[in-house]
């Protein structure tokens, strides 16, 4: 047993480009969510019908999560936030076909994902306040407190990160050692568990938390 | 299990890939129609709002039209009626008139009838007065002397009114 990703081959010769299953699943999850928006974004009209109805629903529940703490910036976000959530959601979701390989259970993607959620949060502090009033914000109330804001800024990337790494794999090891212990019977609706409910909720968390944090640089 | 590499790169790629994709076939589209609807939707009640304002101007003035014609109407029929009702006194008058001339006329006519009569009269009762004088008296006078004698007689009875024959 050795979960995580694993590496299935190298591209340019060996230990150049390593390929992991999760990559391959991720562009799996990619090429299903592009086929996905496509059918549903067909022949858009004013008087929606039902494909169309599913599309405009999750962009504006996507868009209201976002407008609330975001006010006035709904649709700037949007394209970012609601990326992280349907990538997200799909890579989490895609784990409950058996032998699949959540993305989101390898540390590069969810890490990955939350060094651009830090780095989309710094700029979006540094664009409201100026570089040098937002580094100043780290100063304050008091001066010496300035190490361990910057320490709690730096810890944001990694507990967004391994929060997710952390339930996916969490889920799948689990999954995996019952798989072992018990009959096919018991982790069917476990694995379903982990999958469809820790998967959208993580996903969910991780959405709102990108928005908290780049909500928190701007106020 | 837990190792950082070049994976990182590919997933980061996924994403913008992935998000600017996403933002050509589904944000955008699903945007524009939203505010496509949006707009219609406003311009629809804008209108709609404007549509009812007219219809009540319309309303409004065709009241007013109405009320006019009402006063119109009334203004005709006042007048009607006064005029019938100054026709129908000229008429009253005129025929009021005309019985009093009637009127005049006839009772001049029998003043008229009256006086011939009393002067047929006065003629008739000289030439009996003469007759019976002539029976009675047996007196052999000149007719004419006779004839003046009684005219004076009557005249003198007319002047005393004693006839009352006038």
């Amino acid at each position: 047993m050795n979960p995580g990703p694993q590496i299935l081959f190298y591209l340019f010769g060996k230990d150049y480009l390593p390929i992991t299953d999760t990559l391959i699943v991720g562009w799996v999850s990619v090429i299903i969510i592009l086929i996905g928006a496509k059918y549903l974004t067909t022949s858009l009209t004013l008087r929606p019908n039902g494909k169309q109805n599913v599309a405009e629903f999750i962009i504006e529940i996507i868009y209201k999560q976002i407008e609330p703490m975001l006010p006035g910036e709904g649709w700037r976000f949007l394209p970012f936030i609601a990326t992280i959530f349907i990538y997200i959601g799909v890579g989490n979701l895609i784990g409950v076909v058996p032998g699949v390989t959540n993305p989101t259970g390898d540390l590069n993607t969810t890490l990955g994902l939350a060094l651009v959620v830090f780095v989309v949060t710094q700029y979006e502090g540094m664009r409201e306040y100026g570089v040098w009033g937002y580094i100043k914000g780290f100063a304050e109330p008091v001066i010496f407190l300035l190490p361990i804001n910057i320490i709690g800024e730096l810890a944001k990337p990694i507990s967004h990160s391994f929060r997710l790494f952390g339930n996916i794999v969490g889920g799948g090891i689990i999954i995996t050692l019952i798989y072992q212990a018990a009959p096919a019977l018991i982790p069917v609706p476990l694995h379903a568990w982990f999958g469809i409910f820790v998967g959208a909720i993580q996903a969910l968390i991780f959405g709102m938390v990108a928005i908290a944090y780049i909500s928190v640089a701007k106020s | 299990m837990v190792n950082i590499n070049t994976t990182m790169l590919w997933q980061l790629l996924n994403f913008f890939v992935l998000m600017f994709l996403l933002k050509r076939y589904l944000y955008s589209p699903v945007k524009e129609i939203l505010d496509k609807r949006a707009d219609q939707i406003n311009s629809d009640l804008d209108e709609a709002e404007e549509t009812r304002k007219e219809a009540e101007e319309i309303k409004a003035e065709y009241e007013q039209k109405l009320k006019n014609a009402h006063n119109e109407a009334q203004k005709i029929v006042d007048k009607a009626e006064s005029r019938a009702n100054k026709k129908a006194k000229d008429i009253i008058n005129n025929a009021e008139e005309k019985a009093d001339n009637l009127k005049a006329k006839k009772l001049e006519e029998i003043e008229q009838a009256k006086k011939e009569a009393a002067a047929e009269l006065r003629d008739d009762i000289a030439d009996y007065t003469v007759q019976a004088a002539n029976k009675l008296i047996q007196e052999q006078l000149d007719e004419n002397k006779h004839q003046q004698m009684i005219m004076n007689f009557i005249d003198q009875l007319d002047k005393e009114k004693l006839g009352e024959l006038q």
